[in-house]
């Protein structure tokens, strides 16, 4: 059974590839336009994987990312951004994510992931640092 | 009177003091002179007098004795008698000489006196002279034998008219020379009172005048002195106000004509340096206000670029994304796989094109390099042309425009292209923001002088805290899904830098739930005659 990831990202066209990224991966994918259906699907199915968009409209992916966190949420939070900025990507690991990617990278480092993706942990550690650079520039 | 007058006044004064001290002086010198000429020709007359009577009177001592004691030494008679006549000579000569130089009635009369006088003598003595030569002669009377009759003619002899006549002239030049002694004495007592008197008038009337100069020149030298220092200390408005019509009056008043120069060019001076403070101040204003100005066009360019660049990454991404994951696919994957990617890849890259053309036209319009060509058009055919064109953008979201477009050939000033631009970007965004299957509304009125385009939709409306930002570069209402269709966030800012070169305005009223309407207006050209003409016959 494929691993099944909640993609929350408010951009149709980003929503596109990268789903059809993660699909060709071997993923199963579920999409949210906006901050407060993300956060609702979260709750209702765990999933292991979540990729937040950082800028959502109405509730940013910072948001949502914390209010999982709060509810006590153990799935692996990778915020996305168009922008790498050292700022944003401080902000996101404060609010609880695991990892902050540039969007084309996030789905590399996913990619290079596709066996064994249940274990986050283990990926998170050592793929997303390996690519942190990358996310950097 | 001018300073010079009066100096010349004071020295004509001291001039005429010296001058009649001079002239007093020089008069009693010379009466002096003349009482002593008198006194001296009134005591060689005296002696020339007492001469003939010392002469006389040993004439007739002689003539006694030769009387009295006979006849021997009667050879010296006629030398005692030569030197009588020489004595009388003499007086009259004296006598003459005083009268050549004493004039006047009063000498005249004394002389003629005094010449008698001499006259008298001369013949006084000729008398007795006479009779002792008859006494002497050898047929003169015998007297020798009566002593009586030799007494008597000795007597006679010796106390004769003679004797009496010299009396007088002696005691008349005796008189005259007390006459002059008196003179001298009543002429100094005159002189004395005259000095006295001129002393007493002319030195206190010399002191005046010499006070009076003082007086008036040292108050006007204070007065300028005292102006000289005030002007000195600044003071530029104190005046030696000093009205006299001579020298110094008139130096006061170049004085104070200078120092109303003085204060004039200073107040000149004041009024240039605060003018020139003003303009300072004002060009320092003006400078601080085009920095502010160019410090906030720094801003807004920094601030536009970073919205350009993060507007841009996105659709970016988008196309990298869709290019790598399909890559990923190897050399074995379908050729539709391909042929999508690359689809969305040119769809992509189109929107990315659109983005760059508003961004480009938006930087071209801030730095008024848009070309606009305007020429005088109807508007309802830009306004239904316009509406045309939104239809298919909505076609497919299954929305209606309702137009309503008023009758008539009004026109506005404009470019036609431009303004047809400006009424779609009104028209996509209704469409945009409007829930499928609703319709949106177009109204084209006239308004007075002003035609108005309002675009109406049922959408979700834009919140009251947004809807200062909504003509702001990258402003996107939250309603829309953000899509290929999404628009580039530029819509409302051209729009309104259109209109706004078309000299109209754009408003937008909005409100939650209810939708949205927004209003340009234009200003409508003044009705031409044929133009109006038509509308007539169309009403009718």
């Amino acid at each position: 059974m494929p691993t099944r990831v909640l993609l929350v990202e408010d951009d149709a066209r980003v929503a596109a590839f990268v789903r059809r990224g993660l699909e060709s991966e071997g993923y199963a994918v579920d999409t949210a336009a906006d901050g407060p259906a993300g956060l609702a699907m979260a709750r209702a199915a765990a999933y292991p994987l979540i990729l937040l968009d950082r800028r959502l409209p109405t509730l940013d992916g910072l948001e949502v990312c914390r209010a999982l966190r709060e509810e006590g949420c153990g799935a692996m939070v990778l915020m996305l951004t168009a922008r790498g900025g050292l700022q944003d990507r401080v902000e996101g690991l404060r609010g609880g994510a695991d990892d902050y990617l540039a969007i084309d990278t996030a789905l590399i480092v996913l990619t290079m992931r596709r066996s064994g993706t249940a274990d986050a942990e283990r990926w998170s550690r050592s793929a997303v640092a390996s690519w942190r650079g990358c996310a950097c520039g | 009177m001018s300073l010079r007058l009066r100096i010349l006044l004071l020295q004509v004064v001291g001039a005429v003091v010296a001058g009649a001290m001079g002239i007093v002086a020089l008069v009693v010198l010379d009466r002096t002179r003349d009482h002593l000429r008198h006194v001296e020709a009134a005591n060689a007359q005296l002696l020339a007098t007492t001469e003939v009577a010392v002469r006389t009177r040993a004439y007739a001592q002689r003539v006694a004795e030769l009387m009295l004691l006979g006849r021997e030494g009667e050879a010296e008679l006629p030398a005692l008698r030569q030197e009588v006549e020489n004595a009388l000579d003499r007086l009259r000569e004296v006598t003459l000489d005083e009268m050549a130089w004493l004039s006047g009635p009063r000498h005249e009369k004394r002389n003629e006196r005094e010449l008698g006088q001499i006259e008298e003598l001369r013949s006084g003595f000729a008398e007795m002279d006479r009779r002792a030569r008859r006494l002497f002669a050898p047929t003169g009377p015998t007297w020798a034998d009566d002593p009586a009759l030799r007494v008597a003619v000795a007597d006679g002899l010796l106390h004769g008219d003679v004797i009496a006549a010299l009396a007088r002239a002696v005691s008349g030049e005796q008189a005259e020379v007390a006459e002059i002694r008196e003179e001298e004495d009543a002429l100094t007592a005159r002189v004395t009172v005259a000095l006295v008197v001129g002393l007493l008038v002319l030195v206190p009337l010399g002191v005046l005048a010499a006070h009076m100069l003082a007086r008036s020149v040292s108050r006007p030298v204070a007065a300028l002195a005292a102006a000289a220092a005030a002007v000195d200390r600044g003071e530029l408005d104190h005046r030696v106000a000093w009205r006299a019509r001579d020298e110094l009056g008139m130096l006061a008043r170049r004085f104070d004509a200078m120092a109303a120069e003085l204060a004039n060019q200073r107040a000149r001076s004041l009024s240039a340096h605060a003018a020139l403070e003003g303009q300072v101040a004002l060009r320092t204003a003006e400078l601080a206000d085009a920095n502010g100005r160019l410090r906030d066009l720094d801003r807004f360019r920094v601030h536009f670029l970073a919205e350009i660049g993060h507007e841009l990454r996105t659709p970016v991404t988008v196309l990298r994304g869709e290019a790598e994951v399909t890559l990923r696919h190897g050399p074995g994957a379908p050729e539709a796989a391909y042929r999508g990617t690359l689809q969305r890849i040119a769809a992509g890259a189109a929107d990315l094109g659109r983005l760059v053309d508003d961004l480009l036209f938006l930087a071209r319009t801030e730095a008024d390099q848009v070309r606009y060509h305007t020429r005088r058009v109807r508007l309802a055919p830009i306004a239904a042309e316009a509406v045309h064109e939104g239809e298919m953008l909505a076609r497919h979201k299954g929305i209606s425009i309702d137009m309503a477009l008023p009758m008539g050939e009004r026109e506005v000033e404009a470019d036609p292209q431009r303004l047809k631009q400006a009424l779609l970007i009104l028209l996509d965004n209704a469409v945009k923001y409007s829930p499928p299957g609703q319709a949106v509304s177009v109204e084209c009125r006239w308004k007075g002088d002003m035609a108005e385009f309002v675009v109406r939709d049922k959408g979700a409306g834009i919140p009251a805290e947004d809807l200062p930002r909504v003509f702001d570069r990258f402003y996107r209402g939250r309603g829309a899904e953000r899509n290929a269709d999404d628009g580039s966030g530029l819509g409302l800012s051209i729009a309104r830098s259109i209109v706004e070169k078309h000299g109209g305005t754009i408003e937008i009223e909005s409100a939650p739930e209810r939708g949205t309407a927004v209003c340009i207006r234009l200003p409508l050209l003044p009705r031409a005659r044929a133009a109006g003409a038509t509308a007539r016959k169309e009403s009718a």
